[in-house]
């Protein structure tokens, strides 16, 4: 069925684009209308169920969407920060009920607070003024801390169009091969979680046969607690551009698609303005600089759901399907996009190209440390007394993250969850043992994934936060493979009925639950979540065992 | 075109060569018995099918002979190719076993277990897969999911409640019929199936959707509750059907002259049968639920029914032998090896349905005084 639509979608090309054409459909109520849907279903030959069923699957589209005007961030870290109660208090003063939604994670954890209104984030003290705010006063985009510890890589000053796109010329003139060589030998691996070596994507879609190729920036930053992401595309937008249209030259792709969550707004809106500043600059469009090479772009909002940030979900989503992830192989460099050859990459990944093709690919590999080379971002939320993104150095212990970059906490903190809501929980106690990288994350029991930190107060029961962490799961998981669907819902009924009754669970039944989740699940949602569990079980114990039997 | 080269891959110990590109689970099925894994959502005649319900999961302890580490995760056979010299464990490996009871575990957290209500009882790829996996009583006190039973056209009825979300049914609606007005709503556990606004689903080829459904939350409205599938004898026949797409050959359920149910032939993976020109058999709406009278049929002869199926408690001549391949797995018996007359009390060998008037009673299974008493009855089973 997937193959056979994509190729349907495909048709038209990303020109009218169906997922699109849906986003539009819904500006208005907040959902597609059934006249709207059949006529979408016709005009791509999609089929009607087929359409009906990719508009109820996204937060955005679906009905019970209709009549929303303000949303309320549920995120990880406005969840721990336990603002959102407060914030809630406040809009009903302003609005209806019925007018008041969810969205997970604005990406403002390093104040919280945070809530959606008329196509705008807001945080902080924002909602104390709500009412201008609402008679059309927007309130100015949000400031937090930038800073680096060893080599700017993707925080350095941006020197300005004409000259940043210079580098395009030089990599004109390596030619695609020298430049695969150069990201090889630069050892730069996805940031997106699963540290995948680009290199070795862009050589396998290279080397696959035809015409249509894609290069995919996955911007679906869905990880509760992460906004690195958010500030590359808000602050460097230019950085990640470049380094699709490097990363397009190489594999041979004359089309990048942005993908970019609908919960980031103005990710969206400056995104887009720097893709039109490029194009009437010529550094994008028909043979740019005189090189032959064609190259455009074509961004796409997303419209709220987790599991497009697994990639092959996230094609899915493009092609107006139901975003469900899909079994690999075939991999996206082969089978990708309206069956095309595809890379897919996150923003991060895609950010640092520029300075490889700048700096040379041993240049990038002398940074870091082993297998993780280069730098990483990393989110701070509020419990820090200093928030933000900052970049380190591969390596860079985390202590010196947490003391020397984010000053510190404001009050106690007994954890810290690192990575998104599939990374692992780290109690303040092993702060000193790790190093921002993959390996020593791995080998410690965690995973690095995004380096964002959510900080748990001494005062936030870990139940509490597993039950989150399950809530978020089984919302969240797309309800393909059996283990996460069945296995997410169940355990967040279990935590739930502990929580709220003298209901004790079952530690083996608890264990096997999360055990066939982690080797049953088909992608990382399912197969990942068990990791901070089992974390939680490990470290702290004491304060869970009141809601086993055993 | 050069030919395609053969891979040796040894499941469970037992080794054979199949052409590159075949996947780990069929490379199985052709040593068959027990080293196939069971499936609940692959469906080797529908593209893209598999990959989701991970009861299929194997170990590969060997990944080939170039490479020959072992995969670090349980895969799913259905969607991995074999390597040659590659190393699989199926029932011979504890993970596997474990993980798959784990599934089976939450398969049946939703579903209503309401077997002795539901026509699919007795040919269900879930009834099959608790009994091999599952465990006897369950652990989770929750509330299950539930639907409302939905009449989609005139033919077909959808229990959702039953649904494990296999989208075997969707693949099929998309891939044999034209309209795609049958699909998925929602996601993650709230996701069901269903048609586009509960349209009734119109289409010469859609009752097929019934025989690739693995459990109940498919079944044909012309036979509902008109009787079991173990007291209907199975046949099979073949008519000229004027439909070019349909195969004809189809499979008769039958007690005495009277036809109760028709649907296309199943193999022993329970799919369709291919035809003898290698296509799959799918039949017409016309042949499945309009011709019910032996008049409409040339009747081939009795289906080969499995020893150890159910259906085959009625005795009928021609049963296949039961394949044996090994003894005890792990201390389990195969279910190859099971003989369900000696392990069923209301399964005799020596009572044939189709010498029974009328509907079939549970008396007609009691031990009488001719042969022996309940005594020698409980005895045998205790032999068994």
């Amino acid at each position: 069925m997937s193959k056979n639509l994509g190729e349907l979608s495909g048709r038209k090309g990303l020109r009218e684009n169906l997922f699109e054409e849906l986003g539009i459909a819904a500006t208005e109520t907040g959902t597609v209308s059934k006249e709207k849907t059949q006529k979408l279903a016709e005009e791509f030959l999609m089929g009607t169920a087929n359409v009906y069923g990719a508009v109820t699957f996204y937060d955005f589209l679906r009905p019970e969407n209709q009549g929303k005007k303000v949303y309320v961030c549920n995120g990880s870290s406005c969840l721990t920060a336990g603002t959102q109660g407060k914030l809630k208090e406040k809009l009903r003063g302003e609005f209806k009920d019925e007018e008041i939604g969810e969205m997970c994670c604005l990406g403002r954890c390093h104040e919280n607070s945070s809530f959606h209104y008329g196509g705008r984030n807001y945080s902080g003290n924002d909602i104390d003024k709500v009412a201008s705010i609402k008679a059309g006063t927007p309130e100015p985009i949000d400031k937090y801390n930038v800073a680096h510890v060893g080599t700017p890589i993707l925080t350095c000053d941006f020197p300005g169009v004409d000259i940043f796109y210079k580098t395009l010329g030089k990599a004109f003139q390596l030619g695609p091969d020298a430049l695969l060589a150069e990201l090889k030998t630069s050892g730069l691996r996805g940031r997106g979680g699963a540290g995948f070596p680009i290199g070795f994507k862009l050589e396998s879609c290279k080397n696959t046969p035809g015409d249509i190729k894609f290069i995919v920036c996955n911007a679906d930053e869905g990880d509760p607690g992460a906004y690195s992401d958010r500030y590359l595309l808000e602050e460097r937008p230019h950085a990640v551009l470049l380094g699709m249209i490097i990363a397009g030259y190489i594999a041979g792709a004359n089309t990048g698609v942005v993908y970019i969550r609908g919960e980031y707004p103005e990710a969206i809106e400056i995104t887009q303005k720097a893709i039109d500043d490029i194009r009437s600059k010529g550094f994008v469009g028909e043979n740019i600089l005189g090189s032959g090479f064609s190259y455009d772009f074509k961004l796409i909002k997303a419209q709220g759901a987790y599991i497009c940030g697994e990639e092959t979900a996230l094609l899915s989503s493009i092609e107006g399907q139901r975003p469900e992830v899909r079994v690999r192989p075939p991999y996206p460099t082969q089978h990708g996009l309206f069956n095309k050859p595809t890379v897919v990459n996150n923003v991060e990944t895609l950010a640092c190209i520029p300075w490889v093709v700048e700096n040379g690919g041993a240049a990038f590999a002398k940074i870091g440390k082993g297998k993780s080379t280069g730098t990483k971002l990393v989110s701070l939320d509020g419990f820090f007394k200093k928030p933000g993104i900052y970049e380190v150095d591969m390596g860079t212990p985390l202590h010196v993250v947490v003391d020397q970059l984010g000053g510190g906490f404001r009050e106690p903190i007994k954890a810290m969850h690192i990575g998104g809501p599939l990374g692992g929980l780290v109690p303040v106690e092993k702060i000193s043992d790790l190093t921002i990288d993959f390996e020593s994350f791995a080998q410690n029991g965690f995973l690095l994934g995004h380096a964002s930190v959510v900080c748990l107060p001494v005062n936030f029961p870990i139940i509490k936060y597993i039950e989150h962490l399950f809530q978020f799961t089984a919302h969240e998981s797309c309800g393909k493979c059996f283990p996460c669907r069945l296995g997410s819902t169940r355990g967040y009924e279990m935590v739930g009925k502990a929580l709220t009754s003298d209901y004790k669970m079952d530690r083996e039944l608890f264990t096997d639950l999360i055990t066939t989740m982690e080797i049953g699940s088909l992608c990382a949602l399912g197969g990942g979540l068990p990791l901070p569990i089992r974390n939680s079980l490990k470290y702290f114990d004491n304060e869970l065992k009141e809601y086993f039997e055993n | 075109m050069s030919e395609t080269p053969k891979f040796k891959v040894t499941i469970d110990n037992i080794s054979i060569e199949v052409p590159a590109g075949t996947t780990i689970l069929n490379a199985a099925r052709s040593i068959g018995g027990e080293v196939a894994p069971p499936a609940m959502c692959y469906y080797s005649k529908l593209q893209d099918s598999g990959g989701k319900c991970r009861t299929c999961l194997v170990e590969v302890s060997k990944g080939s002979e170039k490479d020959p580490r072992p995969m670090p995760k349980l895969v799913a056979s259905c969607r991995t190719t074999v390597m040659d010299g590659m190393e699989v464990k199926n029932i011979t490996s504890e993970k596997v076993i474990d993980a798959r009871k784990g599934v089976v575990e939450f398969l049946l957290i939703n579903h209503p277990l309401d077997c002795p209500v539901c026509d699919q009882a007795g040919e269900c790829d879930l009834q099959d897969l608790s009994y091999d996996h599952g465990t006897e009583g369950t652990r989770y006190e929750f509330k299950r999911r539930t639907f409302e039973k939905e009449d989609i056209g005139p033919y077909i009825s959808l229990h959702m409640n039953r649904c494990i979300m296999c989208f075997r049914c969707v693949f099929a609606a998309d891939q044999l019929t034209e309209k795609r007005e049958h699909g998925i709503l929602d996601r993650g556990d709230h996701a069901q199936i269903s048609t586009y606004l509960s349209k009734a689903l119109d289409n010469d080829f859609i009752g097929n959707v019934i025989d690739v459904c693995p459990v109940g939350a498919l079944t044909d409205r012309t036979f509902r509750f008109k009787n079991r599938v173990w007291f209907t004898k199975p046949m099979d026949a073949h008519r000229n059907c004027s439909n070019p797409k349909c195969c004809g050959s189809v499979r008769l359920w039958m007690r005495g002259d009277e036809v109760y149910r028709v649907t296309a032939r199943k193999d022993e993976w329970n799919e369709v049968e291919n035809t003898p020109d290698g296509k799959p058999g799918w039949i017409c709406n016309e042949c499945r639920f309009e011709k019910k009278e032996t008049k409409d049929w040339v009747i081939e002869g009795p289906t080969q029914v499995r020893r150890s199926s159910v259906i085959s408690q009625g005795h009928y001549e021609g049963t296949k032998p039961t394949p044996v391949l090994i003894d005890t797995v792990m201390g389990r018996k195969p279910q190859y090896t099971i003989d369900i007359h000696s392990v069923s009390d209301v399964n005799r060998p020596e009572v044939e349905l189709s010498k029974i008037d009328g509907p079939a009673h549970s008396d007609d299974f009691k031990p009488t005084q001719s042969d022996g008493g309940l005594k020698k009855w409980t005895d045998k089973l205790g032999k068994g």
